[in-house]
């Protein structure tokens, strides 16, 4: 659903909103790498947790 | 099973949290903005506040899953609401980081109390659109004040703080893992979750339905909330792999073909919505511990999919050509994230004993 079009039409060619558009634009490609930053740091932790667990699996199983 | 009062209290007060947001967007915010170019950057402000706070919001409710956050959210949009038209730049704030709370923490809290089942997650999605939609119409036709949403907020925060479950966050979270195929990495299938999604979220936006004018958009909005409510239920009836192939196949049909005969894409639209619950479950299933980070990431991809909206891109030939072709990603990736391999795998050997026998 596009809601934009129901409160305002979309932005008109113009220098303010092509200024406009980029600093959004610019913040939305950060959130994005922000959150994919985030994915990694939680996906190399379960990964540690992992390796621990595999490893003390495997001391266990030496004694 | 789950709580009724929790899972009602949560989609009732996302159904008016979403309409007090959209209705301080098209109505006070609107009056405040002298132009086009002002409400659209608004707009835009709202958006990113709204979606783009979720993942690290989603974060620390992970860290720290005892908090009321849907009380909080619910406060900080009634606030916004109770603020006079004429600081309608300064309630934008309130209202995206009020907003954005409230999402996380009930769909969060939905998934995680989901028990592996996508209805629960699925009502409480479906009616934030509604809620916007009507919103949107309420700030146009009427002369309603603000802080008749405040009050209702108010009253909201109050029922959520009482029944929303976050004082009985399960230490463990019973996943969704079941309904997805097991030879991918968690990593692998978070990827091709957000794929769905974002096509989703692309095709909602590069097809919008142009004879929707005024209360008209109420039409494809509840087309949209049913869609969604109704997938959820479907895949745990059906499975998700069989919900996910019917849905993209008639939204594929019937959005790319006939975008402009209202009632068929209203049919389209229920279709494309179904498996948003069904993401959400599987994103949920890859970040098995961390609900509101899934959810957070699964709203950093559909704000991603809602950047056409804010340009003029006619619908042409080309514009359906290309939703079609992501349909029909969606629908091969969908299928090959939701079956069972081992299962299928371990048929196909069985299969080709029989036929050696049988030589």
């Amino acid at each position: 659903m596009n809601f934009l079009d129901a409160i305002v039409s979309p932005f008109p060619s113009g220098t303010s909103s092509t200024v406009i558009l980029a600093v959004g634009l610019t913040v939305i490609g950060l959130i994005c790498a922000g959150t994919a930053a985030l994915l990694i740091v939680h996906f190399r932790k379960e990964q540690k947790q992992a390796e621990k667990r595999r490893r003390k699996a495997t001391e266990n199983d030496e004694e | 099973m789950p709580r009724k009062e929790a899972l009602i209290s949560q989609a009732v007060a996302h159904l008016v949290l979403d309409l007090a947001c959209f209705f301080l967007l098209a109505g006070n915010f609107s009056s405040v903005a002298q132009t086009s170019v002002l409400a659209g950057a608004g707009y835009l402000i709202f958006l990113i506040l709204s979606y783009g706070l979720r993942p690290f919001f989603g974060v620390i409710l992970d860290e720290i899953p005892r908090t009321h956050s849907q009380a909080v959210g619910c406060l900080l949009v009634g606030l916004a609401c109770f603020l006079p038209p004429s600081l309608g730049w300064v309630a934008l704030f309130p209202a995206g980081v009020g907003s954005a709370l409230f999402h996380t923490g009930a769909i969060g809290e939905s998934l995680a109390f989901a028990r592996g089942y996508f209805s629960r997650n699925a009502v409480i999605v479906s009616t934030g659109v509604f809620g916007a939609a009507l919103g949107t119409v309420l700030a146009q036709k009427t002369a309603l004040s603000g802080w008749i949403f405040s009050l209702l907020l108010c009253v909201l925060a109050l029922v959520c703080f009482f029944f929303a479950e976050a004082r009985k966050y399960p230490r463990r979270i019973r996943s969704f893992r079941h309904s997805v195929t097991l030879i991918l990495p968690d990593w692998g299938i978070l990827s091709l979750t957000l794929i769905p999604l974002l096509v989703i979220s692309l095709v909602g936006t590069l097809l919008p339905a142009d004879w929707a004018e005024g209360p008209m958009i109420l039409i494809p909005a509840a087309a949209c909330m049913l869609g969604r409510g109704t997938g959820g239920i479907a895949a745990d009836r059906f499975g998700p792999r069989k919900t996910a192939l019917v849905c993209f196949a008639a939204a594929l049909v019937l959005l790319t073909v006939f975008p402009h005969v209202p009632w068929l894409y209203c049919l389209g639209l229920s279709a494309l919505c179904a498996p948003t619950s069904i993401c959400f479950g599987t994103a949920t299933a890859a970040l098995s511990r961390r609900p509101h980070l899934a959810v957070g990431a699964c709203s950093a991809v559909i704000l991603l999919g809602t950047v056409p909206a804010l340009f003029h891109i006619p619908l042409t030939v080309s514009v359906r050509c290309l939703c079609g072709g992501l349909l029909i990603l969606a629908l091969a990736v969908s299928v090959g994230l939701y079956t069972d391999h081992c299962r299928l795998f371990h048929l196909t050997a069985k299969i080709g004993k029989r036929k050696g026998d049988r030589v």
